[in-house]
């Protein structure tokens, strides 16, 4: 396995807002499939707690070990 | 050798925390049994996906179902029709005359499943409804699939269920109850997902003894997930769907179109739609025209989940398989009651496990059951037209 490294920006594949709660996780809750421009679909948070209609453009805002954040461009 | 289920049965489903797990597959062991007329298994294979250690000898022994292979396989929502995939697999090549399935779960004392946090999915908080509501989302932007139109699977399922005494949740729903029902993960509402269910059920499987009454297994297949292709247009799950039917149906030598009468994995809305086109009833993305035009309900040419499904009947996990292969042989013997669909030979089950990230889904398994209408030849595995003959 190699490391590698894509672009910041993708497309939101689909996205849903979880309204029941999972361990560690504050409904309501948005997430979203981005297909990164250059590279795979990640599942991401989104900021706010609204979905983004598929085909979206999006940023990454924050990515962490355990987190990735996307906000809608 | 081929494969024949000679009985079938099953508890009753719903939240029963009360009743003894043993004693709800007890229910299913006995009534199968009878069924079958046939009590002393060579073998047990068991589906659970959390029952506690020992407890199919536990549940066997009470039985007197002792001193023989007894195996559990866990295979997530796929593991009672996994069970069966073996059993058949077994008898099929000799090893045994004949054998038991049985799928068991009590969910009602655990409470709701959770994503497993060590996955990425799940490190994120993706529920389960939360993976289908995924796939909805998708259909809607992609297909034009409506709100209304997934609601319709909420309702013809809770619809069939009416005539299912065995079953957790039953009614006559609109679509607006159906929509305005709690949100769970946009745009699954709850009555779009299946309930938390106990229950258990069985099936005798063994060699051809040369009755008429027993269903004959033309084809079963298992396969799991290859790695979700990202390139891929359609819907996480439909290829893994799709390679499992299609193998299974060419093994058979039927169509889809043969296809009297399934039972598919609706544990939320999305997933009966997905189902069905990947099983070839409708082209993807247009499987809910079939709902629109009545041809999966129960009076039209080809009935999807005339038990009321995972959303109505229930889904306590490791017993689902193994309830709609149940259903499945009732129909095709003509005693499914007052929820009885019009006359058919054939018949298909479609189990779909999921719960690990990055693959297409755990386990999908596929039954082809009863026999072959008359029309297909059955020394070709080429697909004959209705109307053509079966020379061609």
């Amino acid at each position: 396995m190699d490391r590698a490294e894509f672009a910041a920006t993708g497309t939101v594949w689909a996205a849903t807002v979880i309204r029941t709660p999972v361990p560690g996780f504050e409904p309501p809750h948005a997430l979203a499939y981005v297909d990164i421009d250059d590279g795979p679909r990640v599942l991401a948070s989104v900021a706010g707690a609204t979905a983004p209609v598929p085909g979206s453009r999006v940023r990454l805002a924050t990515v962490a070990a355990e987190t990735l954040t996307v906000e809608v461009l | 050798m081929s494969a024949h289920v000679y009985g079938v049965g099953t508890s009753n489903f719903g939240r029963q925390p009360d009743v003894p797990l043993r004693e709800l597959a007890w229910d299913a062991v006995r009534e199968a049994f009878a069924d079958a007329q046939h009590d002393r298994p060579e073998a047990v294979y068991v589906g659970t996906v959390f029952g506690e250690s020992g407890i199919a000898q536990r549940t066997l022994s009470d039985l007197g179902i002792v001193g023989v292979p007894v195996l559990t396989i866990e295979n997530a929502c796929a593991s009672g029709t996994t069970a069966l995939h073996e059993a058949a697999d077994a008898v099929e090549r000799g090893r045994y005359r004949v054998v038991l399935a049985l799928g068991l779960e009590q969910l009602s004392t655990r409470g709701p499943l959770h994503p497993e946090p060590r996955d990425p999915e799940g490190g994120r908080g993706l529920s389960l409804p939360g993976t289908y509501a995924m796939n909805a989302n998708r259909y809607m932007h992609v297909y034009g699939l409506t709100r209304e139109q997934l609601a319709l699977v909420s309702i013809k399922n809770h619809r069939n269920a009416i005539e299912n005494s065995r079953a957790q949740f039953a009614g006559e729903y609109s679509i607006a109850e159906v929509l305005e029902s709690p949100m769970i993960a946009d745009p699954i509402t709850r009555l779009q997902c299946c309930p938390l269910s106990d229950g258990a059920a069985a099936a005798v499987v063994g060699t051809d003894r040369g009755r008429a009454r027993d269903v004959p297994v033309l084809a079963h297949e298992l396969r799991s997930g290859w790695y979700w292709d990202h390139r891929s247009t359609s819907a996480c799950g439909f290829k893994l769907v799709e390679q499992v039917a299609v193998a299974a149906l060419g093994r058979a030598q039927v169509r889809p179109a043969d296809l009297g009468v399934l039972e598919v994995h609706d544990a939320f809305t999305i997933g009966e739609l997905v189902a069905t086109e990947a099983i070839g009833l409708a082209p993807e993305g247009h499987g809910a025209d079939l709902l629109e035009r009545g041809h999966t309900w129960r009076d039209g040419a080809q009935p999807v989940n005339p038990s009321g499904g995972l959303l109505s009947r229930g889904h306590p996990l490791g017993a689902t398989g193994l309830a709609q292969v149940a259903e499945i042989c009732w129909q095709l013997r003509g005693e499914a009651g007052r929820r009885q669909v019009k006359e058919t030979s054939l018949g298909l089950v479609e189990t779909m496990g999921g719960g690990v990230a990055g693959i297409e889904g755990n386990a999908c398994v596929v039954f082809v059951l009863g026999r072959r209408p008359r029309h297909v030849f059955a020394g070709t595995a080429k697909p004959v037209s209705a109307s053509g003959n079966a020379n061609g």
